[in-house]
């Protein structure tokens, strides 16, 4: 189970020695995600859909412990992850945007037996592990190097490593997003079967028509707010000025990112 | 430990993709020796070296082989952190059960067994080429005092690391530093000959006493019980700064989270 109360975050320009070090997300006050409130259930997938800048990436690295939010809390399988970090990293499998989790200079193998150790695994039981997801994603008869991989199998492997601790929580941001309809779809289904054994997954997407094929609920995150959550179903009947409005953006956005 | 020794064995196999880059430095590390060499012969029996036993480049051999060592702890955890940030992973690091200081240990294991065998291919080149009388006894002595001078550069290191996780680039606390412990503590020429307020303050950095030490191990043919007084010294100093160094780190990943500063480069 996943839940999500009441968060809120903002993005605050930096004050004193942080400004003189760094630069912030924002040069003034952006409240990114206001008063968010989600369930996902065991077993189900929840999709959150959203455009560019809706908050959605900024939602997923609150649940990850990234981030602290300003206000409410997030419980991961009971764990609040603000408070007991390392038993919420335990329950949590984590998929970061694009491939850039991985390291290109090891082979998937290798990948896979790094994280194992991290989350406490003996190398013999890394190693194991490693061997089985590799058979579940279909990489097992390409253990090369990452850098020689493709779009897809390096989607399928950050997959596998959030699953190498076995996590009873699995959330995803933007898993699909580079991927060509075919490796897109088989992600979606590996992430099905995933659900169907009793695993709780949140997916963020750009692709409404994905998330309603995959996902067993879906969230509309607009503006910072949740602007409809519930039932694929029930998307188009009761919440159809939110799908009709996030359908317009997701064009707008996908025709900038063709320009761009 | 398990952590620790992950990160040694995933930056092997990473720097084993970039045999070439070893190879250099191998060579690097040889040109450097030779360089010093014929620099040594510029300046021979100095007055100002009548302590110590040996040439000049016995002299520097010793100096260096404290602060390039130190260097190691020095720079490895913020070189690594920045990589980190720039293939993106280190995102999944942070959200990892493991504790900062067993991740810092990792990221360090393997600069040091490199900087390790570089010094090795320093020393046998003195010894074997250039006919370099520093005693292997003493070599093997002086590893604990290298140990525990790296440890005190390690801690300032992993303090920096935890500035660049925040600014990304621009540490302010390496690079000065290495500079100054490099002229505090005599290791390329003897401290008799800085200014008296000079040599009075050297005692506060942790280079002087193993560079101190190391010397009366590699030249003047000390036994252990000789150079007790720097360890305990060092060893006072590691107590004292590793603490303040990770906790600083903890503090800079802290505020990270809390400021959006985490990730990105």
């Amino acid at each position: 189970m996943l839940t999500i109360t009441g968060v809120q975050r903002s993005y605050e320009p930096l004050t004193g020695i942080l400004r003189v070090m760094s630069r912030g997300a924002s040069t003034s006050t952006v409240r990114v995600l206001d008063s968010i409130d989600l369930e996902v259930r065991p077993g189900s997938i929840l999709g959150l859909v959203g455009p560019n800048g809706a908050g959605k990436t900024t939602l997923i690295r609150i649940i990850a412990g990234l981030l602290t939010p300003d206000a409410g809390e997030v419980r991961i399988a009971g764990v609040d992850p603000v408070n007991d970090r390392h038993q919420a990293a335990r329950v949590l499998g984590l998929v970061l945007t694009d491939d850039r989790s991985l390291y290109w200079r090891l082979s998937g193998r290798q990948n896979l037996e790094f994280h194992g150790a991290l989350y406490g695994l003996s190398r013999r039981d890394a190693g194991a592990r490693a061997d089985e997801l590799l058979e579940m994603v279909g990489l097992a008869d390409r253990d090369r190097h990452v850098f020689g991989y493709s779009t897809g199998m390096r989607a399928s492997l950050a997959i596998a490593r959030a699953l190498v601790h076995d996590p009873e929580v699995l959330v995803l941001d933007e898993p699909t997003r580079s991927l060509d309809p075919v490796a897109s779809r088989d992600t979606c289904e590996l992430l099905q079967s995933l659900a169907r054994e009793g695993r709780t997954i949140m997916l963020s997407s750009h692709h409404l028509e994905e998330l309603e094929r995959t996902a067993d609920d879906v969230a509309i995150l607009l503006d910072g707010r949740i602007q409809h959550a519930g039932t694929v179903d029930s998307l188009r009947s009761e919440g159809s000025s939110a799908a009709s409005k996030l359908e317009e953006l997701l064009r707008a956005d996908r025709i900038e990112d063709h320009q761009a | 430990m398990r952590t620790a020794l992950a990160v040694f064995r995933r930056d092997f196999a990473i720097e084993r993709t970039y045999h070439f880059q070893f190879a250099l430095s191998l060579l690097q590390t040889a040109v450097f020796g030779v360089g010093l060499y014929f620099i040594s012969k510029l300046i021979e029996d100095p007055e100002a070296l009548a302590n110590y036993n040996g040439t000049y480049f016995d002299f520097v051999m010793a100096g260096l082989a404290v602060t390039s060592f130190a260097s190691v702890g020095l720079q490895s955890f913020g070189n690594s952190l920045v990589r980190e940030q720039a293939t993106g992973t280190i995102d999944l690091l942070l959200v990892a059960p493991t504790s900062p200081s067993g991740l810092m240990g990792g990221m360090f294991l393997f600069p040091f067994t490199l900087g390790s065998v570089q010094l090795v291919a320093l020393l046998g080149f003195g010894i074997g080429v250039v006919g370099s009388g520093m005693p292997i006894g003493g070599l093997l002595l002086s590893v604990p005092i290298l140990l525990l001078t790296t440890a005190t550069f390690a801690a300032v290191g992993i303090a920096a690391a935890g500035i660049l996780l925040l600014a990304k680039r621009g540490d302010p606390l390496t690079g000065p530093f290495s500079q100054i412990s490099m002229i505090m503590s005599g290791a390329i020429f003897p401290l008799e000959i800085l200014p008296g307020w000079a040599q009075a303050i050297s005692i506060l950095f942790p280079a002087t006493w193993g560079v101190r030490a190391t010397r009366e191990l590699l030249l003047n043919d000390a036994g252990w019980r000789d150079v007790v007084p720097e360890a305990v010294v060092l060893a006072g100093f590691t107590a004292l700064m590793l603490p303040v160094g990770i906790w600083m780190m903890r503090r800079c990943i802290e505020t990270g989270r809390r400021n959006a500063l985490l990730g990105g480069y």
